[in-house]
C-alpha cells in the first residue's frame, strides 16, 4: 500500500535495513520541500541543520546506537520549542526568537534518532481553525488545492499530506491537530490531557493544549506516540500512569467493541457527504462484530461556548508574558513601558490574537468572573460527566471531526462565531481531557472527509485499535 | 493625640530558606551577579513550566503551625494578572481562595506586657525581579535572580494599634521563623520585608476608616518610624480638614517621612484565576503530622522554660534563645555536667566575646560553633573547662585565657592547660616567696599600705600573680599577702 | 451583560493592547465582533449549575513536587540573548517609577 511505503515506519525500516541513508531520505525532503515552498507549509527550515542531524543520525545508526524513529525527518510545530533555530508561532511578536531549551517532545524526538524538519506553519499561537490566521500567510492543502489545510497546524498536516516528510507534530487545543488532518487528508491524534508533557509547548490554553502527532495512517501515528508519551517530571500536570502499547490488528479490533455514536453529533449543519461517510463506516463496523450504541452527550451545545471562555481566558494570561522586555519584538515607538508594552503588543499580535486575548481578558475581569470564566468551569464539569456516562454504555465514539469538508480559501471571510463553530465536534475531547483521532474517511468531490473517535482518558491504546479498525474497514 | 486610635494591619514577606526556587531548579543564593540565577522559567521563556518545591510547601507548613495556624489540607495556586517589567511572566503565582493557612496568632511582648495579634491567612507566592534605577540613566534594569524566590505572605487581622506593637509583632514573626528554619531572618538583605495598612479612627469607634499602605519596610525600625509618621501625618491631615486617600507609600529613612508611590484608583484588576499548570496541593494527613512533630520549641517558650528550670535572668535567657546556636551549646554544656548558672555565664559571656570577635562562628548543620581554621567548641567542651575550675586545675581568669587557646590550638582545655604550663599553683612555699619578693621590691607601697591605704591590696596581689604568670591560686595569694603584710608589721 | 466599547477598552487597558490608533471603523468591527461572540457564549447562563465545582483541570492529578535541589542556570548570555535591549547584566527598560 502507498501510504506505507511512505510512512514513518515503513521509511524507519528501510533506513534500518541499509536501503536508504538517513542523509539521502533528508536530501529527497528539502528537495521535494523546495519544489513545493508555495505551499507555505514552512515557518523555517534549515537544510544545514536537517543535513548536519541527518549525518548523525548516520552515525549513529552505523554504530548501533539508533533508536526507533533513527534517520526518520520529522516536522514540528511552529509553536515547539527547539534550540538552535526558531520558534515564533508564526506570529511579528516572536520573530527571531530563539529557545534555550527544547520542548520535552523534541528531548524525546531527538533521542529516539529522529532528523528534525523544520518548523511548520500555523495559526498564530494556535489560534484558528484554517491556517489563515498566520503571520507568514496561509498554507495551501496539497490534498485539495484552493482549499485550506484547517488549523491551527496547518503546516504539520500539509507536510505530510504533501508527502515532503512521514510524520510532524502539532499542538491541539479545540481540534487543533485533528481537524487540519481531516482536512488534509491524514490521521492526526490528540492525547488523553497531560499524557504528552506540555513543557516547551508555547501554551495557548494551559488546561486543553495536548501536542499530538500526524501522519498518513494509524500506526505511525500510534509509533510517534509512543515515542512522545509518557511522564515528565518537568510537568506537574503530567501523568504517571504507564504508556500501554495498543495491539493493532486491524477489523479484529472491531469484534464486541462498543461504538457509540453520539446522538447529539448528528444534527443540523452536518455536510451530507459526511454523515454518509460515518453511517457508512457504522455499517461496516457492525459487520464486522462492533455494537453500535445510541448515546448521548446532553451538553454538547455548550461545549463551543465553554470552550471559548475557558480557552480565551487562559490565553489571556498565558500571553502576557510577550510584552517586549526579555525576548521577542518591541516597538520602535517607544515612550514609557506602558506604551512598550501595549505597542509591541498590538503590533506584534495578529487580530485574531487580540480579539481572543481581549475576550480573555474580559471573562476574568472583575464583575464579569463568576458569570463567564466560573460558570464556564462549572459547566465544564457537566460536560466531562457527560463523557464519563457515555463511556459507561460504549469504548470508543464515533462521530465528524468537521461538520464539513474543507472550505475555500478566504470564504468564511473574517467572521470569528462562523469559525469558532467548525470546532463543535473537537473542542469536547478537549474540554473533557479525552483522547480523540481523526482519520481519513475519503473524499466527497474531491474533498477529504473523515471520522473522529474519542475514547476514555488514557485509553490511548483503545483508540488507536479502534481508528486501525476503521482504517482497515474503509 | 488620644482621641485618635491607629488601626494598623501587617502583611509580611518572607522568602523561604530553600535552595532552588519556588517552581524551578534555578538557585536562590543572595548577592549573586545580575540575571546568573535564572533559568527559561524565572525568565518567562515561551513554553515554560512550574513544579512545586516540595521544601518550600515544607517550610511554609512550619511556619503555619509555630504560628498556630490551621494548615490545610487542600491549597491552589492562583494567577495574579498584571505587568510589570520585574514580573516575567505577566503574572504572579500566588494563592487567592485557597491558601496554605488560615488562621493563627503570635504571642509578644510590648514594654514588658503580653500582647496577641490574630492572622488571618499565610500563602505561599513567588517573589519578583528586582528594576533598579539612578538618577541621570534613562533606563531601569532588571535583574530576574529574586524571581521565583519562595515567599510565603503572613497577614495580620488589622488589630495592632501602636507603631511599637507593629514592631515587636515583626520582631516575635522574625523569631519564630528563624526558629523553625523557614526564613534566614536577614532583613537587610531583603528576605524579610513587611507592608504596613495604616488607618486612623476616634479612639473607641469600630469603624475602618481609608488606609495607606507603605511598602518593603525591611527593618524593625523602619516600621515602627514609619507608622507612626504615617498615623501622625494622618491626624494631621484630617484635623486640618482633609481626608485620607487611599495610597502606597514608601518609607524614605534618610528623610523619615512616608511618600507616595502611587495612589490607587478603586482597586486594581488583578483577574485571578486557578493556575492550570499547577495541580491542587494535597497534604496528607500524616506527613503534616510529622512535620508539626519535627518542629523545635519556640523561642518564647524556651525563654520561659529556661527561667523557671535554670532560674535565669529574663536577660540572660532571652540573651541565650536569640543567638543562633546559643541555646544548642547552652544545653549540650548542661548535658555534660556543667552548672545552667555556670553554663550561662560561659555563652553569653567569653562564647559571646569570642563571636565578638570573628574567632568562632555558628555551624547549623553540625550543631558546633567553629573557628576559621575549622576547631570546633561544642557544650561538652564548654562543660569540660568548667570542670577544670570548679576542681580548681585552674582559675577562672585562666580559663578564660585557656577557651581562647583552645579556639586558637584545636586542643582540649586539659590538653592547653597542660601544654602551657597553667595548672594552678597551690604550693604555700612557692607563694611565699613570690610575696616576699613582691613586698620587698616596693618598700613604698607598703609604707602607704600600712599608713591605711588598705585598697593597695589589690596592688600586691596583682604583682603576686604576675610573678607567679598567673598560675597562683588567687584565694592562697590574698590570704598570704594579708598574713605577710599584718606579720611584718607586728 | 453584553460587552460595550467602554468595556472593550478597558480590557484592553487590562491586557495592553493599544488600540487608540484604530479607526472608529475597526474600532466599531471589533465591537461588533465581540458582541457576537459574547452573546452567543451567554447561552451558559441558561445551563443549572447549581452545587457544581468548577474543573480547573479535565483530569484528576495528585502530588507533583520536586525535591529542592538547585541546578546550574544556562548562564546570563543565554537568557538576555533574545532581548531587544540589555546591557550584557541586565534588561533595559525606560525608566519606571514608583517600584514594585
Amino acid at each position: 500500500m502507498v501510504t506505507e511505503a511512505r510512512g514513518v515506519r515503513a521509511l524507519r525500516d528501510q533506513i534500518r535495513a541499509g536501503g536508504r541513508s538517513a542523509s539521502d531520505v533528508a536530501e529527497e525532503a528539502l528537495e521535494r520541500a523546495e519544489s513545493l515552498a508555495s505551499l507555505n507549509i514552512f515557518a523555517s527550515l534549515d537544510s544545514a541543520q536537517v543535513r548536519a542531524r541527518a549525518a548523525a543520525a548516520d552515525a549513529a545508526i552505523a554504530d548501533g546506537s539508533a533508536g526507533p524513529l533513527a534517520g526518520v525527518p520529522i516536522a514540528i510545530k511552529d509553536n515547539i520549542c527547539t534550540t538552535g533555530e526558531t520558534t515564533t508561532c508564526a506570529s511579528r511578536i516572536l520573530g527571531g526568537f530563539e529557545s534555550i531549551y527544547d520542548a520535552f517532545v523534541v528531548e524525546r524526538l531527538r533521542d529516539a534518532g529522529a532528523v528534525l524538519f523544520g518548523k511548520t506553519n500555523m495559526d498564530e499561537f494556535a489560534m484558528g481553525s484554517s491556517g489563515e490566521k498566520s503571520a507568514l500567510g496561509v498554507t495551501a492543502n496539497p490534498a485539495a488545492p484552493g482549499y485550506v489545510p484547517g488549523g491551527s497546524s496547518s503546516g504539520s498536516a500539509a507536510v505530510v499530506a504533501a508527502d515532503i516528510v512521514p510524520g510532524a507534530l502539532g499542538s491541539d487545543t479545540g481540534g487543533s491537530v485533528r481537524q487540519p488532518a481531516a482536512f488534509c487528508g491524514v490521521v492526526g491524534m490528540k492525547p488523553t490531557w497531560g499524557r504528552v508533557s506540555r513543557r516547551g509547548l508555547i501554551a495557548y490554553g494551559s488546561s486543553l493544549d495536548q501536542i499530538g502527532p500526524l501522519t498518513h495512517n494509524v500506526e505511525d501515528a500510534a509509533l510517534l506516540y509512543s515515542v512522545i508519551a509518557g511522564h515528565d517530571p518537568g510537568d506537574a500536570t503530567s501523568a504517571r500512569r504507564p504508556v500501554e502499547a495498543p495491539l493493532l490488528r486491524g477489523a479484529d479490533a472491531a469484534v464486541g467493541l462498543r461504538v457509540g455514536l453520539p446522538r447529539e453529533y448528528a444534527g443540523a449543519g452536518v455536510d451530507p457527504a459526511v454523515s454518509g461517510a460515518l453511517q457508512t463506516m457504522a455499517r461496516r463496523l457492525e459487520a464486522a462484530g462492533a455494537q453500535i450504541v445510541d448515546v448521548s452527550l446532553p451538553h454538547t451545545e455548550a461545549c463551543v461556548a465553554t470552550y471559548y471562555i475557558i480557552a480565551t481566558a487562559e490565553a489571556s494570561s498565558n500571553l502576557a508574558r510577550f510584552d517586549g522586555v526579555r525576548y521577542g519584538r518591541r516597538t520602535e515607538h517607544a515612550g514609557d513601558i506602558d506604551a512598550i508594552y501595549a505597542r509591541s503588543r498590538s503590533e506584534g499580535f495578529g487580530d485574531e490574537v487580540i480579539r481572543r486575548i481581549l475576550l480573555g481578558t474580559f471573562v476574568l475581569s472583575s464583575g464579569y468572573y463568576d458569570a463567564y470564566y466560573e460558570k464556564a468551569q462549572r459547566v465544564r464539569t457537566l460536560i466531562r460527566r457527560d463523557f464519563d456516562a457515555a463511556f459507561e454504555q460504549c469504548d470508543v465514539m464515533l462521530s465528524p471531526t468537521s461538520p464539513t469538508p474543507p472550505w475555500r480559501t478566504g470564504e468564511r471571510g473574517d467572521d470569528p462565531l462562523a469559525m469558532y463553530l467548525a470546532d463543535i465536534y473537537t473542542v469536547s475531547a478537549n474540554l473533557s481531557g479525552v483522547p480523540a483521532i481523526s482519520i481519513p474517511l475519503g473524499h466527497s468531490e474531491a474533498l477529504p472527509i473523515a471520522a473522529q473517535l474519542m475514547a476514555p482518558q488514557f485509553a490511548e491504546a483503545r483508540l488507536f485499535e479502534a481508528a486501525h479498525a476503521c482504517e482497515a474497514l474503509r | 493625640m488620644s482621641e485618635w486610635q491607629a488601626v494598623i494591619g501587617l502583611e509580611i514577606h518572607a522568602q523561604l530558606a530553600t535552595e532552588s526556587k519556588i517552581f524551578s531548579a534555578a538557585p536562590t543564593a543572595f548577592g549573586a551577579e545580575a540575571n546568573t540565577q535564572v533559568n527559561e522559567l524565572c525568565a518567562g521563556h515561551p513554553g515554560s513550566l512550574p513544579v512545586l518545591n516540595r521544601r518550600a510547601v515544607e517550610l511554609a507548613v512550619r511556619a503555619g503551625f509555630a504560628l498556630d495556624c490551621d494548615v490545610q489540607a487542600l491549597s491552589i495556586f492562583d494567577r495574579k494578572n498584571y505587568f510589570y517589567p520585574d514580573l516575567p511572566k505577566g503574572y504572579q503565582i500566588s494563592q487567592l481562595n485557597y491558601p496554605i493557612c488560615l488562621g493563627g496568632h503570635v504571642d509578644y511582648d510590648v514594654d514588658g506586657q503580653p500582647q496577641r495579634t490574630r492572622l488571618e491567612r499565610i500563602h505561599m507566592e513567588e517573589d519578583a525581579g528586582k528594576s533598579q534605577h539612578e538618577g541621570e540613566d534613562p533606563h531601569s534594569h532588571i535583574d530576574l535572580n529574586r524571581a521565583g524566590t519562595p515567599l510565603i505572605e503572613i497577614v495580620t487581622h488589622p488589630e495592632i494599634h501602636t507603631p511599637e506593637a507593629a514592631a515587636a509583632f515583626f520582631r516575635a514573626v522574625r523569631e519564630v521563623l528563624v526558629c523553625v528554619g523557614a526564613n534566614d531572618g536577614r532583613l537587610a538583605e531583603g528576605s524579610l520585608r513587611c507592608d504596613a495598612n495604616v488607618s486612623v479612627r476616634p479612639a473607641g469607634s469600630e469603624v475602618l476608616n481609608t488606609r495607606t499602605e507603605i511598602k518593603n519596610l525591611n527593618s524593625f525600625r523602619f516600621v515602627r518610624d514609619a507608622v507612626r509618621h504615617e498615623i501622625d501625618r494622618q491626624i494631621a491631615l484630617i484635623e486640618s480638614g482633609g481626608s485620607v486617600v487611599q495610597q502606597t507609600r514608601l518609607w524614605d529613612e534618610t528623610r523619615n517621612e512616608t511618600r507616595v508611590m502611587r495612589t490607587k484608583e478603586g482597586e486594581a484588576d488583578y483577574r485571578y484565576f486557578p493556575d492550570p499548570d499547577l495541580p491542587p496541593v494535597l497534604l496528607d494527613a500524616a506527613w503534616l503530622e510529622s512535620v508539626r512533630a519535627s518542629l523545635p520549641e519556640l523561642p518564647a517558650a524556651r525563654r520561659a522554660r529556661y527561667r523557671a528550670d535554670y532560674e535565669l535572668s529574663a536577660a540572660d535567657a532571652a540573651a541565650i534563645v536569640d543567638r543562633s546556636g546559643f541555646a544548642t551549646v547552652f544545653e549540650a554544656a548542661i548535658a555534660a555536667g556543667c552548672a545552667p548558672r555556670q553554663a550561662a555565664i560561659w555563652v553569653n559571656g567569653e562564647l559571646a566575646s569570642a563571636i565578638n570577635d570573628e574567632l568562632l562562628a555558628w555551624r547549623d548543620s553540625d550543631n558546633v560553633f567553629v573557628s576559621s581554621r575549622g576547631v570546633e567548641i561544642d557544650g561538652p567542651s564548654l562543660a569540660a573547662l568548667q570542670g577544670l575550675v570548679d576542681d580548681d586545675t585552674v582559675s577562672i581568669g585562666t580559663a578564660r585565657r585557656v577557651l581562647r587557646r583552645m579556639i586558637e590550638s584545636g586542643l582540649s582545655a586539659a590538653a592547653v592547660v597542660d601544654a602551657d604550663g597553667l595548672r594552678q599553683v597551690d604550693d604555700s612555699g612557692q607563694i611565699e616567696a613570690a610575696v616576699r619578693a613582691v613586698i620587698e621590691a616596693n618598700p613604698d607601697e607598703v609604707a602607704a599600705f600600712r599608713g591605711g591605704r588598705k585598697q593597695l591590696i589589690g596592688f600586691f596581689i596583682g604583682q603576686v600573680m604576675r610573678a607567679t604568670k598567673g598560675r597562683a591560686k588567687p584565694d592562697t595569694v590574698r590570704r598570704l599577702v594579708i598574713e605577710a603584710l599584718a606579720g611584718d608589721a607586728g | 451583560m453584553a460587552i460595550d466599547r467602554d468595556t472593550i477598552e478597558h480590557s484592553a487597558h487590562l491586557a495592553r493592547i493599544d488600540i487608540s490608533s484604530w479607526s472608529d471603523a475597526e474600532l466599531a468591527s471589533l465591537t461588533e465582533k465581540l458582541q457576537r461572540v459574547v452573546g452567543y457564549v451567554e447561552q451558559l447562563s441558561q445551563i443549572d449549575t447549581e452545587g457544581v465545582p468548577p474543573s480547573i483541570h479535565p483530569v484528576e492529578i495528585g502530588e507533583r513536587l520536586r525535591e529542592d535541589l538547585a541546578v546550574a542556570t544556562p548562564g546570563r548570555d543565554a537568557i538576555l540573548r533574545n532581548a531587544p535591549s540589555h546591557d550584557g547584566e541586565t534588561f533595559l527598560v525606560p525608566q519606571v517609577v514608583g517600584g514594585d
